[in-house]
């Protein structure tokens, strides 16, 4: 019965299942972007509060909410390889560390250059900013973690537990601005379920953008893995076949 | 439908005073999201090379009949 389930798990799988559909992804993940880009910087109204600088809101806000949602990304297949010990949902896991640590430093970047003109700082130590920073400095300990062990699965285990224990820090991260008094905005004026203050020319560019950035987030994240899958799989037939293809194409083009 | 906010390219670039932010903004994301691109595939062509260098020591070895003496670990 969980047959599929494992076979998911198969790294040679997921290699060719990305081979066939992630040009597909790549195609819609650059139509929603340029759409949703063009849209949010040239089409959408300004705000009557921050004029034209609540444009960076169309960058800020997805790549918050996808930096939160790498995390929680990262620590259920790190969960999935502690109970079940898939050893695909571990490279997916290290995969997440260093594109999680980025877009974290892009939401906090951009952040920063909306706060100067509106807050009149780049920075406060107040809960929604500092525990952001907290996740940036877990990504980075993970991925150091992980580079301080020989063993791949010592590195994996340790990886996992830390990407656990870390997951204590999203809730926070999403209730900061609710729980504290904090210069930070709360998530409504771009909330999608606050539709009668946000008009669609308002929101809909903004999904157009979120789904773009996901779209990234998952090229990235499948270029990063089957990297890692061909380091891991080097002595199996199927890696030696593969490699052997590529060599006789770049032969025949030269 | 949607119409073009701005009087001119000019006032475009401007945005309203605001261009620094914004387009800095703008451009930290496209940096950093090229890089999380481009970073995997340069190094998928340089795990390709090491492997191809790996099965052609391989061959070799199998042909000269001589084994590393770590069987191969170290690569």
């Amino acid at each position: 019965m969980w047959q599929w389930f494992f076979k998911l798990g198969s790294p040679r799988l997921f290699y060719s299942m990305t081979d066939r559909y992630l040009p597909w992804l790549v195609w819609v993940t650059v139509f929603l972007m340029s759409i949703g880009l063009i849209w949010g910087l040239a089409l959408t109204p300004p705000d009557y509060q921050m004029g034209e600088n609540y444009r960076i809101a169309y960058i800020h806000v997805p790549t918050a909410t996808l930096a939160m949602g790498c995390y929680a990304m990262m620590a259920c297949f790190s969960a999935g390889y502690m109970i079940w010990n898939i050893k695909l949902a571990d490279m997916i896991a290290k995969a997440c560390a260093p594109i999680g640590a980025t877009i974290t430093a892009v939401a906090l970047a951009t952040g920063s250059l909306w706060g100067i003109p509106t807050w009149g700082t780049w920075w406060i130590w107040d809960a929604r900013l500092t525990s952001t920073l907290i996740m940036l400095f877990l990504y980075t300990g993970i991925i150091a973690l992980r580079s301080a062990f020989d063993s791949v699965d010592s590195g994996a285990r340790a990886c996992a537990v830390l990407s656990l224990v870390g997951v204590v820090n999203l809730p926070i991260i999403k209730y900061s601005v609710e729980w504290w008094q904090t210069l930070h905005q709360g998530s409504s004026s771009l909330s999608l379920s606050n539709t009668a203050a946000n008009p669609p020319e308002i929101w809909l560019p903004a999904f157009f953008v979120g789904f773009g950035i996901l779209g990234f987030f998952l090229i990235a994240l499948i270029l990063r893995t089957r990297n890692e899958i061909l380091l891991r799989e080097r002595r199996t037939q199927w890696v030696a076949e593969l490699v052997n293809a590529v060599q006789r194409r770049e032969q025949s083009n030269a | 439908m949607p119409e073009f906010q701005f009087q001119s390219l000019s006032e475009f670039f401007a945005m309203g005073g605001h261009a620094v932010y914004v387009w800095w903004s703008y451009a930290i994301f496209a940096l950093i999201f090229a890089f999380n691109i481009l970073q995997p595939l340069l190094a998928k062509k340089r795990i390709l090379r090491q492997l191809q260098a790996r099965l052609v020591r391989e061959e070799a070895r199998t042909v000269s009949g001589f084994s590393e003496p770590d069987g191969g670990k170290e690569d």
